[in-house]
């Protein structure tokens, strides 16, 4: 089989150097799941829901474990382009589709998510729509460069993570380290069924699928990145869980939607009142983060199924089509729909199909070029 | 859509290829013995202009004509360095004869014309099929004053002026180097304005010096009189709010900037050299942070770029919390601010608007009147307005302290070009906060980011060191180490040599003790 096909060399304008990619797969799996995560987990994990996001991160060190092994086997192209060489052109094609459908309902996910915080903490009467087309203008005018510039944007707002830490531990003078004891109460069963609550906060690093090629250095030093920006978004939601878990006691954590905001809605500064305004507006920085990313896979993919080189054209329609989605579900039941589908479709496309494909490359023998030079 | 296009565009050229207009070359002629000959031609070339002066002559005892343009030339030159000499001459070859600088000899005449336009008088003798033209121009040359727009305290007191040698020299005297390189260019059609590229040839990047080259010989325009014009044919985006070409009237900035392998271009007309490519942060640095010493520069450096967010996002941040999140003041500020906003009729935009644009309206006021009258501006903008408009009830006086905040941070940029677009961009921002609040002001902001991290000013990334990200080069960026810890120049001009120097020091430790 002809491998390589069609790949233009990657220019040296578009590389992007291991610190950018890391930074890159962190503000892609960092996003909603700061306000959401705690308590979805913790409706099913109780007071070990911070053991669940540890092995969640354990999980997702395994699914990039294998999605390197599959990229390092083609290291000049990227996902788009080996998938047709593994499975052949037309189904191929087919299962792009359903890659597509994924990472537009992911996106999506995430604004219908955001839409509702900002709805239900600041803009009560401002349409949904105009809050979904400020976020998805702002993304979309980065998203459309290559993945160099992209990059560049996304190490500039990494800072704002250590804002988000930063006001999350102040909370701390509250705590009582006792609401977690004792550890393991709730039984590993439960502690497996928060694993897959709070999975879909990990997604994010399939931007690895997507960026292979265009990371400047060995494939040691990419996977080095990669874990290392895991274990990052790892610690980082498991302090905000743990913290969530020792300021509220579970009965309060039962009935609060966004325990995150109430926690640091509760701190004055003297000169700084209500927190958690800050706070929301820096989240809503870190969810264009994770925007931009799903953008730019979901707008590259299309831009492949479309036969189209460049995505700048295919990624304003792909926004909108993104923006008339999220309009669809105004109430909570269909936002657990939507929840479900996008729980199916990762588990199909990130944690089965990879595998699947790793199999396909190493039974029958297929492999990419060098990448040149 | 190509409806409106012909409609708002006056480029005939649009689509044809973009080819230099060749100079007319075909009527060269020869200079003619007869001298008679020679001054018609001069003359119909010139279409009788009447400070074309011709003043007869005889040469060993050979009749002969010296031609120059009175409005050019200096008459003392003229005298001191070709007609004394010709006197007073004995040998046969005038070139040794003339005491002038510059004397060339020309066998055309069309070339000579050229010259007599920059100053040259021109010599013909009977019989000869030669001419000789003598640089006489006349120089009216203004003192290297300080620059009255960037005023530094301590540091050089000397500035750019509107001739270009005298300003080459400038910068000469600081670069004993024979690295400093000066390539020149005669741009514009009509205008035929020297100007000059100068660069460091070990550090400046050849692919910057190509690309800035091929950009100015790309200008194909009638009218390229000043730097100014130049400007925004070379940048990368003219329609970016932010300069991306550093303008400068200060001889040690430009000289800094050179030996960080950067670029200068100068032009003849101009008091002001244009340095590229540069970076955000160029704009924020200022020969003060570099004259004192390193904890006060860097003190103020920080404080410049503190200014960039107070003069973009206060007033939009003011309007936020009066319209939106009055929660986030502590309560007694909030009722101060109450007391005095209660009795405003319309919305906290339009306060900020009204008022925005007055000081916009004084500042301009101010600065176009001579400065007796300016004072008076002063008065009447800073007691009558500041203080009546509230007593009339038309803004609250937060509102004032705000804007007046806003402005003074919006004046403590180094650079004009950026101020002015700093003060543009508040204008958006306002506007996202009395729509969205705290969450418009972050889109603003990012957007603006956004735009900073895909901006490249001849092929080097604009916001560079902070995005891309290079901690190394913070050290002289926003803030200002000692000069033993700059080892390395900045890396966003890709200059050919990285080390700049060398603080090894002989005992231990960072502290020299």
């Amino acid at each position: 089989m002809a491998s390589g096909r069609g790949t233009a060399m990657i220019a040296a304008k578009e590389k992007i150097t291991p610190g950018q990619f890391m930074m890159t797969v962190i503000q892609a799996q960092i996003g909603v799941g700061v306000l959401f995560l705690p308590s979805s987990v913790q409706s099913v994990a109780f007071n070990d829901a911070w053991i669940s996001v540890i092995l969640s991160g354990v999980t997702a060190f395994l699914l990039i474990l294998v999605m390197w092994g599959l990229a390092r086997r083609f290291p000049s192209v990227t996902f788009l382009e080996y998938l047709p060489l593994l499975l052949g052109k037309v189904f191929g094609k087919t299962v792009l589709v359903f890659y597509a459908a994924f990472f537009i309902l992911e996106c999506s996910l995430v604004l219908v998510l955001f839409a509702d915080v900002i709805k239900d903490w600041i803009f009560t009467n401002t349409p949904t729509w105009v809050i979904l087309s400020l976020a998805l203008i702002a993304s979309l005018y980065i998203a459309q460069e290559n993945i160099r510039t992209i990059a560049r944007f996304l190490v500039l707002t990494f800072v704002l993570i250590f804002l988000l830490v930063i006001i999350a531990a102040y909370a701390f003078r509250d705590a009582n380290i006792l609401y977690i004891l004792p550890i393991n109460q709730s039984g590993f069963p439960s502690i497996l069924k928060g694993v897959v609550k709070s999975m879909n906060s990990f997604y994010g690093f399939e931007m690895l699928l997507f960026c292979f090629p265009y990371v400047l250095g060995e494939g040691k030093s990419i996977l080095k990145a990669t874990v290392l920006a895991n274990i990052f978004s790892t610690l980082f939601y498991t302090f905000l869980v743990f913290t969530c878990l020792i300021v509220f006691s579970p009965e309060e954590l039962k009935v609060i939607p966004q325990p995150v905001l109430y926690m640091v809605k509760a701190l004055s500064f003297t000169i700084i009142e209500r927190a958690d305004l800050y706070f929301m507006t820096i989240w809503a920085v870190v969810v264009v983060s994770t925007v931009i990313a799903y953008l730019f896979m979901s707008s590259r993919t299309i831009s492949v199924l479309l036969g189209q080189k460049k995505h700048r054209r295919t990624a304003p329609y792909v926004a909108l089509f993104i923006l008339i989605i999220s309009l669809i579900p105004h109430n909570q039941e269909m936002i657990n729909v939507l929840q479900t589908y996008v729980g199916i479709l990762s588990g199909a496309l990130l944690v089965g199909f990879p595998l699947i494909l790793l199999g396909i490359s190493y039974g029958f023998g297929i492999k990419g070029k060098e990448q040149p030079g | 859509m190509g409806f409106f296009r012909n409609m708002f565009s006056n480029n005939r050229h649009v689509n044809m290829s973009r080819k230099k207009a060749a100079p007319a070359k075909e009527n060269d002629k020869p200079v003619s013995p007869t001298l008679q000959d020679n001054f018609a031609y001069i003359e119909q070339a010139l279409f009788r202009t009447e400070d074309l002066v011709r003043r007869p002559l005889a040469y060993l005892s050979k009749p002969g004509v010296l031609l120059y343009l009175s409005s050019v030339c200096d008459s003392q030159k003229i005298h001191e360095t070709i007609l004394k000499p010709m006197a007073q001459a004995g040998a046969d070859d005038l070139e040794v004869v003339l005491t002038a600088t510059l004397v060339e000899k020309y066998s055309s005449l069309e070339p000579v014309i050229d010259l007599m336009l920059r100053g040259y008088a021109v010599i013909f003798l009977e019989g000869r099929q030669e001419c000789h033209a003598v640089r006489a121009a006349f120089i009216n040359l203004r003192s290297v004053d300080e620059p009255a727009n960037e005023k530094s305290i301590q540091g050089s007191h000397d500035g750019f002026i509107e001739s270009l040698p005298v300003n080459l020299q400038l910068i000469r005297k600081q670069i004993n180097s024979r690295n400093l390189i000066v390539r020149r260019y005669t741009l514009g059609n009509i205008t035929k304005t020297d100007a000059a590229i100068v660069y460091l040839n070990n550090l400046a990047n050849p692919e910057v010096v190509d690309e800035i080259d091929q950009r100015i010989s790309a200008v194909n325009a009638d009218n390229i009189m000043s730097g100014y014009l130049l400007l925004e044919y070379i940048e990368n985006q003219s329609y970016s709010p932010f300069p991306q070409i550093l303008q400068t009237e200060r001889p040690d900035r430009v000289v800094g900037n050179l030996l960080e392998g950067r670029v200068a271009l100068l032009t003849e007309g101009t008091p002001a050299a244009l340095v590229m490519p540069v970076t955000f942060f160029a704009f924020y640095q200022s020969p003060d942070d570099y004259n004192s010493r390193s904890l006060a520069g860097s003190f103020i450096r920080l404080l410049r770029l503190f200014s960039f967010f107070i003069a973009i996002t206060l007033p939009a941040y003011y309007i936020a919390v009066l319209s939106f999140h009055y929660e986030v003041i502590p309560m007694e500020l909030f009722y101060q601010i109450k007391g005095s906003v209660e009795k405003i009729p319309y919305p906290p935009i339009l306060e900020a608007l009204f008022m925005e644009l007055a000081i916009e309206l004084l500042r301009e006021a101010g600065m176009r009147l001579p400065s007796p009258i300016g004072q008076t501006i002063g008065i009447v903008g800073g007691l009558v307005i500041g203080d009546a408009v509230v007593k009339v009830g038309l803004v609250s006086y937060p509102m004032i302290t705000v804007v007046a905040l806003t402005a003074i941070a919006s004046f403590v940029i180094p650079s004009h070009e950026m101020s002015y677009s700093v003060r543009l961009l508040r204008f958006p921002v306002m506007i996202l906060a009395s729509l969205f609040g705290f969450i418009g002001i972050f889109f603003g902001l990012t957007m603006i980011f956004a735009h900073l991290c895909k901006l490249e000013s001849f092929g080097t990334p604009y916001f560079a060191p902070a995005s891309p990200m290079r901690l190394k080069d913070w050290k002289d960026a926003l803030i200002r180490s000692p000069f033993w810890k700059l080892n390395e120049r900045p890396l966003d001009a890709r200059p050919l040599k990285l080390e700049q120097e060398n603080g090894k020091r002989k005992g231990n430790g960072d502290d020299r003790g």
